[in-house]
């Protein structure tokens, strides 16, 4: 069965690059382009990973991150956030708000696809 | 005039001294004139009374002892002539009317000539024949021999004889004169003649209140004196210079003139032809110089005079000169230490007083233009305070643009690194060799520039003062081995070792982890970069109250000369090296910059060929260690 990444993310560039990384690893990607949007989608259809970007319109991702943890009935999934802050503390900030792991830009696609893979133990090989 | 008074303190002890000298020098100068003029006039004035009153006294005693010769002179030639007479006719033995007749003459004589004392005839055989006297009777044919006797031998028609003088009754002088007729057989008078004649012509001559006359012989022997007693010693003279000098005994006639006491005297002398004695005429030096004594005298209490007044004039001047030049010293000092507002006040109406007002005008001219000068510079300054804050705004703005330009910046070039690494990874298809080789040069070229954005961000964020830094506690020694682990592939690949040594229970850093990080990177990412072959070796040790990181090199090393620039922002030693290296030059700047907001230092050692030390030292926690 696939695994499903969602990927908030509001540079289309951006969202493509990780659109296409992640395919060609064989997972499935859902894309949203701004905090509201993820979290809606996050909250309808629980993906298997989120890809989140910090820096965003409407809900920023430590918010995000925040509201999907502190919603008891969705699934803990794993949530790695992506960002351009590189402020002091930014990486406590997102562990704080419920991140599982931070990486930030600009990232290598080589060594977030092995984060990926790492938090997705069973899933993916076959692709 | 209050801060006149205040400034009176300090400079008025100079300026006192200052008087003094100039008092004294115009006193002096004053004295030194006058008393000059004075002395050199008194002296010409002296020199010119003593030559004329020496010169007139010469010629007045000249004229005296010339008319006493005359007069002497004279008073032989009447008696000579008077005695001529008497031998006119021929001496006949036994002629007794003519022997009358010559007694009746002698007898007449001795009547009209009152200095003849006594006359005697001798006949041509030298025999006397007749004697006639007032103090004796007539001696008539008494025959006494007198052949021999120089008053019969000596005299002729053309000459008298005189003897010498001698003395009757112990005090009156007489000669002996004998006249010879004009022919032998006249015979030969003679006559005793008394000189007291002389001696009261010679007491009569005055000169001044002790001056005198007298006569000398031709032997120098004093024939007639004022004071008979020296001429009854028979008192020879000849030995007085002037003396000897008209009896021809000596020819030193420019030998000053002496009296018989020693005494300087002004000596003048005329000779009496017939007999070759000198009436000298002598006054002392004393009382000739009285006149020019009081000259002096007088010559002196000018001078005294002189200095008196010329003692008080200069006084006088100097303090009119002194006291307005001290009032504008005063002043000039006063104004000089910046009371502008202070005026000199002098009134002498002439060039001080000009200089007085031309000190208050210029006085008046400064405070003027210091007040334009106060007056713009507030100006000015409210200005420049206008400008510095919209240069301040003018600066958050360019702060914030720079943030935000480099948002916009690094996010395309995010994108643009992406796809190329997704490429290399033959996301997108298989890729030809040379392709991924393109591709890996843009990946490098893109990192490049995103380091330089991020570095020129850093600098200015700096510059605006807007790097805000942490204040949190790290482990130095962890973020150390981070860094190693992170540039070890680097290392490797160019085959470099690279050592760490980290001391055990290091204390804890407090600052910024993530600038920190930064810093440690640099230093190590540099030491990787510029050595080509052997080590790079990192130790991390406590230092005092500081953690010490040294990153050592055995790369080509930094010279002197340059060791101070490579601090300095786009300062990288070789701009060629920027290129081959991948640096900006501007990651030891920034470090540097980092390290000195932390309160810390940042040193380097390096000798060319021998590699570079840097040494960071960084505040420590003494807390606890971390």
């Amino acid at each position: 069965m696939t695994k499903r990444v969602l990927v908030i993310e509001d540079t289309d560039d951006n969202r493509r690059i990780l659109r296409d990384l992640l395919a060609s690893a064989g997972y499935e990607t859902i894309e949203a382009c701004d905090g509201g949007e993820g979290l809606a989608l996050a909250r309808r259809d629980p993906p298997d990973l989120i890809l989140l970007d910090i820096q965003l319109p409407v809900l920023d991702g430590f918010e995000v991150a925040r509201l999907l943890r502190a919603d008891a009935r969705l699934p803990r999934v794993p949530i790695v956030a992506v960002t351009s802050f590189a402020l002091a503390g930014d990486e406590g900030r997102a562990r704080d708000a419920g991140c599982d792991a931070y990486v930030s830009k600009p990232f290598s696609p080589r060594e977030l696809l092995a984060l990926v893979r790492r938090l997705l133990p069973e899933a993916g090989a076959h692709a | 005039m209050a801060v006149a008074a205040e400034l009176a303190g300090a400079p008025g002890t100079r300026s006192r001294r200052r008087r003094r000298g100039l008092f004294r020098k115009y006193v002096v100068l004053f004295i030194a004139v006058v008393s000059g003029a004075l002395f050199v006039s008194g002296v010409f004035e002296i020199w010119f009374v003593y030559r004329e009153q020496t010169a007139s006294l010469q010629r007045l005693q000249q004229s005296e002892a010339d008319a006493a010769g005359y007069k002497i002179a004279q008073f032989l030639s009447e008696i000579e002539g008077q005695m001529g007479w008497s031998v006119q006719f021929p001496w006949l033995d036994g002629d007794a009317a003519l022997f009358e007749q010559r007694r009746s003459d002698a007898q007449r004589l001795l009547g009209h000539v009152p200095a003849i004392t006594e006359i005697a005839f001798i006949d041509p055989a030298g025999r006397e024949q007749l004697r006639v006297s007032r103090l004796a009777m007539d001696v008539i044919g008494g025959g006494t021999d007198r052949s021999n006797d120089p008053a019969f031998t000596v005299p002729s028609a053309a000459q008298a004889y005189f003897g010498p003088v001698y003395y009757r009754r112990e005090s009156e002088p007489y000669l002996t004169m004998a006249v010879a007729g004009a022919r032998h057989a006249n015979g030969v008078a003679v006559a005793e003649v008394n000189l007291k004649f002389i001696l009261d012509l010679v007491a009569t001559i005055e000169v001044g209140a002790t001056g005198l006359a007298y006569v000398v012989d031709d032997r120098g022997r004093l024939i007639a004196h004022p004071d008979i007693s020296l001429v009854l010693r028979n008192t020879d003279l000849s030995a007085l210079p002037q003396v000897g000098a008209a009896i021809g005994r000596t020819t030193d006639a420019g030998a000053a003139p002496y009296d018989a006491n020693g005494a300087r005297v002004i000596s003048a002398h005329a000779t009496i032809p017939q007999l070759g004695w000198s009436v000298f005429v002598e006054l002392p030096i004393g009382e000739a110089l009285a006149p020019i004594y009081f000259s002096i005298a007088r010559t002196g209490a000018l001078l005294l005079l002189g200095l008196a007044l010329a003692g008080a004039a200069g006084l006088l001047l100097a303090r009119r000169l002194v006291v307005p030049i001290r009032a504008l010293e005063t002043g000039a000092v006063t104004i000089g230490e910046g009371d502008l507002g202070h005026r000199i006040d002098v009134r002498t109406g002439d060039e001080l007083e000009g200089l007085a007002h031309q000190f208050n005008d210029m006085a008046g001219r400064l405070q003027a233009s210091l007040a334009g000068l106060e007056q713009r510079v507030a100006e000015r300054t409210a200005q420049l305070a206008d400008k510095s804050r919209q240069l301040e705004l003018a600066s958050q703005h360019k702060s914030q643009f720079l943030a935000n330009m480099s948002h916009e910046l690094r996010t395309p070039l995010n994108a643009v690194l992406g796809y190329t690494e997704l490429m290399i990874d033959e996301i997108y298809g298989a890729m030809p060799d040379r392709a991924r080789e393109v591709l890996a040069r843009v990946q490098v070229n893109g990192r490049h520039l995103l380091q330089m954005i991020n570095d020129v961000l850093d600098l200015s964020k700096i510059e605006a003062g807007q790097l805000d830094l942490a204040r949190e506690r790290y482990d130095l020694g962890a973020i150390v081995a981070a860094v190693v682990s992170s540039t070890g592939s680097l290392a490797q690949a160019k085959g470099l070792a690279v050592t760490t040594a980290i001391d055990p229970g290091l204390p804890a850093g407090i600052g910024d982890p993530r600038r920190v990080t930064q810093v440690v990177l640099n230093l190590l990412g540099n030491a990787i970069k510029f050595t080509d072959a052997g080590l790079v070796a990192v130790s991390l040790r406590a230092e005092g109250q500081s953690l010490e990181l040294t990153v050592r090199d055995t790369g080509p090393g930094i010279a002197p000369a340059d060791q101070g620039r490579v601090f300095n922002e786009f300062q990288q030693l070789d701009s060629s090296s920027t290129r081959a290296k991948g640096g900006t030059g501007l990651g030891l700047s920034i470090s540097k910059r980092i390290v000195d907001l932390h309160g810390g230092s940042i040193t380097l050692e390096s000798r060319v060929g021998e590699g570079a030390v840097f040494r960071v030292r960084l505040p420590a926690d003494r807390g606890e260690t971390a």
